[in-house]
């Protein structure tokens, strides 16, 4: 009994497109193969392989038009026929010629060519073609498109998110940044826990500063304006860190804070120790130039606008040369991290 | 001394603005912008004014840097 390999008829894997594509193959192999057998064994009909059988009966409950052969038009049609002739022990006393005979009477390549067109649409396409029509590919491959859009993005997602937590590991191993306490421009004691639940903006220069600081401030300024006009987005707290403290006074910086713009930024200042101490946990550098003849000297320090997170954690710094734009992109990204790895209870 | 008020800082920005820009067009002819160095000495602090000029010297060099390189080392005499 001529069989096709059991393999190819898998119900599980034989899905539509698959199992026509398969059909297709078994076809050809059956007939570029074993004619000579059928052929010899033309007298009685062969049964068909079961793997024939079974694509058909899938397809028909599609019920396409495979217009397969020339004698009938429907997949169901060659089902029945078969099923019909295989009930008929002799064929010929019907007045039918041999089922494999018949079969064999079509020319393959005629057979392939209509087996690639697509019941829906009539024109012959070249041979190799699946016949799904062309929404149902569409559909399919932007299905496939999408779906591998999603995970690429959702993997790329999950690796940010994952460096975000690693950022916060590592600063948190190195000790970088850190609670402090010091005087307020109101000439109150506060702590940096004072600010926990806010996201916070820090600067640390000084008042005599000539050109940088003033920049730098308008910079937090311009920064701290566009988080309060998105709704989206938490306020930042900005805070100015004096790093001058034998000038730079509770009352001198509340003076010097009024020619920014943001009426909400907080200036600091303490003893000499105490800002050692705050620059040293955000390794700040700071030294006192020489002293002129009016007693006037120049603070050289880092500039760094800090951010610090709603904990307390130091996430990143931002040197001269990142504009408000810059930082402003930067922040947002963090915050929006920020918020989905508290919602993961990572951090 | 109290730190310079905005608008003395934004005066004093201005003048060394102007002066920079008259030396700029005279070639560092000081002799030539007595006038703007003048505005710029009474507008700014003396710590300011000092640093502006410190600045201006890095600025120049800097640029001198990147677009010249630096000037060839001095040719050492052999010794011998």
């Amino acid at each position: 009994m001529e069989r096709f390999p059991r393999t190819l008829c898998n119900l599980n894997l034989c899905k539509r497109c698959t199992c026509f594509v398969q059909f297709r193959r078994s076809l050809h192999q059956f007939f570029t193969e074993r004619p000579k057998t059928i052929a010899a064994s033309s007298s009685h009909s062969p049964p068909l392989p079961l793997c024939f059988t079974t694509c058909f009966k899938l397809n028909l409950s599609f019920n396409t038009t495979l217009s397969l052969t020339g004698i009938v038009r429907r997949a169901s049609h060659v089902h029945a026929r078969y099923l019909w002739v295989h009930t008929h022990k002799n064929r010929e006393q019907i007045g039918l010629k041999p089922l494999s005979q018949q079969l064999l009477q079509i020319k393959l390549p005629v057979l392939l060519k209509r087996l690639a067109t697509d019941s829906t649409n009539s024109k012959n396409k070249p041979d190799g073609t699946v016949p799904v029509p062309l929404w149902a590919r569409l559909l399919i491959v932007s299905c496939v498109g999408g779906a591998m859009y999603y995970m690429f993005r959702s993997a790329v997602n999950e690796k940010a998110l994952d460096n975000e937590e690693l950022r916060y590991k590592e600063f948190d191993k190195i000790q970088l940044g850190g609670d402090w306490k010091l005087t307020d421009h109101n000439g109150n004691q506060r702590s940096s826990t004072d600010f926990r639940g806010q996201w916070i903006i820090m600067y640390m220069g000084f008042t005599h500063c000539p050109d940088i600081c003033p920049e730098e401030m308008e910079k937090l300024g311009q920064i701290v304006k566009s988080f309060d006009d998105n709704p989206k987005m938490p306020p930042l707290q900005p805070l100015f860190i004096t790093l001058d403290p034998e000038r730079d006074t509770p009352t001198v910086i509340k003076d010097y804070l009024r020619e920014f713009p943001s009426p909400r930024i907080l200036g600091f200042t303490g003893t000499e120790d105490e800002i050692r101490e705050v620059a040293k946990k955000f390794r700040a550098y700071f030294g006192k130039g020489p002293k002129d003849e009016d007693n006037d000297y120049i603070v050289d320090h880092t500039i760094i606008i800090y951010l610090i997170s709603p904990k307390g954690d130091f996430v990143n710094y931002y040197g001269r040369n990142r504009t408000a734009n810059e930082v402003i992109q930067s922040v947002t990204k963090h915050i929006e991290k920020y918020n989905e790895l508290v919602k993961l209870e990572k951090i | 001394m109290p730190f310079p008020k905005q608008e003395e800082r934004v005066k004093c920005w201005a003048s060394k603005d102007l002066l920079w820009q008259c030396l700029n067009d005279n070639n560092d002819d000081t002799s030539k912008c007595t006038k703007e160095r003048q505005d710029y000495e009474s507008s700014c602090i003396k710590q300011w004014v000092k640093y502006f000029d410190k600045r201006r010297g890095y600025l120049k060099y800097k640029e001198k840097m990147e677009n010249a390189g630096p000037d060839p080392l001095p040719q050492s005499k052999p010794s011998s």
